[in-house]
């Protein structure tokens, strides 16, 4: 905790060689989170590049009211929103309705797959799915939030969800089959 | 609902699996958030610093040209401007007609020292030549009568050149006790109407004046009252209407590469009979970044004076450009298990290189019997590459420039043109790569063409003396037309900024 709090004073001195450390520490945990939003490394790094940045410019801005490490988690968030927010609008939202209908209710357990094939699961996933489902599934937000969050309707956050749940279960299940 | 969502067991298992995961970012990442802090540094002070630099640039010059037309107009409104080219031909009539006279008399044409004496100088005003030369010397008058000489002597007249001479030299203006001088002198050459030989140096001693007067105090003091203003051909006259000028610049180039990756592609398959291969859309996933590096130029010019305010300039800029590309245009062919960049072999030329297609019909999911819908990312295996680019370009400008303030020893020049850019060459380098990438052309003849570009240029000049002058020079490129190839996939169309300073050298 005393380290942390050296570390934001240095960050917000400007220093160098602090900020390295800062990033450091956090970067891997972080860029896990950008690979979930993004389609591939490349964009994952722009996002993790960016949402750091962002963190040394607001540092000053940061009064310790919740852990470091969440604060910079939704840095990273609303970064990778903000970089998908145009792709976003280009898909179509699901009637709510019609999603449920054909959502299964099928029990799963993903002890069995690595961090790397889950993660390219999520990254098929269609942009709006995938955002809803990382925010929902993964962050553990509210669909009320979320539809705030992409100002988009509860109705269309859950639809989303559902779908993604479906394109999921449809690639695990594919996996199983082809092993 | 709330409940439901409470005890999803499927979010809750992705959720505990991506639990304390860490990946590492590739090295890039933290230098490209340390180069851009760096930036943002300073470019913040740089925001800061032309806050006050364009406003005092805005003033200094609005104060040049304003003080540069109201200096014409002021001199015009009271009748008070010189015209030099008549005083040149007069002065040249008169040297011709007392060379001839001094043949005949020359038993008259030794120096005498002589005291101012005005009474005598009004009776010698018959002359044509005594008029033109006792208006200079009413101006001179007009301009400081307090400064005479206390005792009314007059310095020895080789001390005056010797003194004006060593004036210029040091200071290269006219101090104002010079111009006393130059008054007694030519009140006393009046005064002498027999002596051909000395007015013939009062003449010469004119014109090296006038010269010395237009730097700073352009016509003042030298301006007979009823003569027409003619100063921008005594200006052309003086200073010679040809010059040189070598310079250096530093700038940023952008260069605007524009790779038809799609156009490209579906050529290769055509020519290696890959019809079963869908690439619609292969390259949805392309992110490429081009950023920006320092690079540096020379130039050789030559520059001709329409007037005094117009003027052409042509020669040759060598530009020595460098930039940085991050794609992830890449593939990898699973056989040899070498990646290899698209850039670079973007050209008729390397369509039949087979290395794509190696790795296509190596590829695991490929399916010789059956369509295939591929896309980049089956290939590039999330990697990126960093490329840095070094070109070398000549560049062959014609400019037109407009002048502000020309009398000025601080003058501004407005240069707009267009420049024939011919490429030289350019080498491909990898930099920073998560893995070993093979760059199949490193020196891509992809941007062999003959280009143009729109030139506009600031030139701020200051002369030191009749023949030199330095200068600093602010310039803007942009690429116009990009007559490339035909064969070729790429188009590149550069712009670069950046500031020069020289040193110009007039005949």
């Amino acid at each position: 905790m005393q380290d942390e709090k050296k570390l934001i004073a240095g960050c917000q001195k400007g220093k160098r060689r602090v900020q390295k450390q800062l990033y450091d520490l956090y970067s891997k945990s972080m860029f896990v989170v950008s690979l979930r939003y993004a389609k591939g490394h490349l964009e994952a790094e722009d996002i993790l590049q960016e949402a750091f940045i962002k963190v040394f410019e607001k540092i000053n801005s940061f009064k310790g009211e919740c852990p470091l490490e969440f604060w910079i988690k939704k840095i990273v968030i609303n970064t990778a929103l903000n970089h998908e927010r145009s792709k976003l609008y280009q898909y179509p939202a699901y009637d709510v309705m019609e999603m449920d209908n054909i959502l299964p209710d099928a029990e799963i357990t993903l002890s069995n797959y690595n961090f790397k094939e889950l993660l390219a699961m999520i990254q098929q996933l269609p942009e709006r799915c995938q955002v809803v489902f990382n925010l929902y599934a993964i962050e553990g937000y509210q669909h009320k939030e979320i539809a705030e969050m992409l100002e988009i309707t509860e109705g269309t956050s859950k639809s989303q969800y559902s779908r993604a749940k479906l394109l999921l279960q449809e690639m695990i299940k594919k996996h199983e089959t082809v092993q | 609902m709330k409940e439901e969502e409470e005890e999803d067991k499927f979010a809750n298992e992705w959720r505990k699996a991506f639990e304390d995961v860490e990946a590492s970012p590739s090295p890039v990442v933290w230098s490209e958030i340390e180069s851009s802090l760096n930036g943002r540094a300073i470019s913040w002070l740089k925001r800061r610093a032309l806050y006050f630099i364009i406003p005092l640039f805005l003033v200094v010059e609005s104060a040049t040209i304003y003080s540069s037309l109201y200096s014409t107009q002021k001199n015009k409104g009271e009748g008070e401007m010189a015209g030099i080219e008549n005083i040149q031909s007069n002065l040249s009539e008169n040297k011709s007609r007392y060379s001839g006279q001094q043949n005949t008399n020359s038993s008259q044409s030794e120096r005498e020292d002589g005291n101012i004496n005005s009474s005598q100088s009004q009776d010698t005003q018959s002359s044509d030549n005594e008029i033109d030369l006792e208006k200079n010397s009413n101006s001179l008058k007009k301009n400081d009568s307090t400064l005479l000489n206390n005792e009314g002597q007059n310095p020895p007249y080789e001390k005056d050149k010797r003194l004006l001479k060593q004036s210029s030299i040091n200071k290269n203006i006219l101090p104002i006790s010079e111009q006393e001088n130059v008054k007694n002198n030519l009140s006393n050459v009046n005064s002498k109407d027999n002596q051909p030989s000395r007015i013939i140096s009062d003449i010469d001693y004119l014109e090296n004046l006038s010269w010395y007067y237009l730097l700073d105090k352009p016509l003042s003091g030298l301006a007979p009252d009823s003569v027409t203003v003619n100063t921008e051909s005594f200006l052309l006259a003086k200073r010679g209407r040809l010059g040189i000028e070598v310079m250096a610049g530093i700038e940023v180039m952008d260069a605007n590469l524009q790779n038809d990756y799609d156009g490209y592609l579906s050529k290769y398959l055509e020519t290696h009979e890959l019809q079963n291969v869908d690439v619609q859309g292969f390259f949805n996933g392309l992110v490429e970044r081009e950023k920006t590096k320092t690079s540096y130029s020379l130039a050789a010019r030559v520059m001709y004076d329409l007037s005094s305010r117009w003027q052409l300039r042509s020669g040759v800029m060598y530009h020595h450009w460098q930039s940085v590309r991050i794609t992830n245009a890449l593939f990898l062919n699973a056989i040899e298990d070498d990646f290899y960049a698209f850039t670079n072999n973007l050209s008729e030329g390397n369509i039949e290189n087979t290395n794509f297609a190696r790795a296509i019909t190596s590829h695991p999911s490929y399916d010789s019997q059956n369509n295939n819908r591929m896309s980049l990312e089956q290939f590039n295996e999330g990697q990126n590459a960093t490329i840095q680019n070094t070109s070398h370009y000549l560049k062959i400008p014609l400019e037109i420039g407009y002048t502000f303030a020309p009398q000025s020893r601080l003058s501004h020049t407005l240069w707009l043109g267009a420049s024939m850019d011919i490429f030289l060459a350019s080498r491909n380098e990898e930099s920073k790569i998560t893995q070993n990438i093979k760059l199949t052309a490193k020196n891509p003849g992809t941007y062999r063409s003959i280009s143009s570009s729109l030139t506009l240029r600031w030139q701020s000049k200051y002369q030191i003396n009749k023949h030199w002058s330095f200068f600093v020079e602010p310039f803007f490129e942009k690429g116009l037309i990009n007559y490339t190839k035909s064969n070729t996939y790429t188009r590149l169309r550069p712009q670069n900024y950046g500031v020069g300073i020289g040193g110009q050298f007039r005949f």
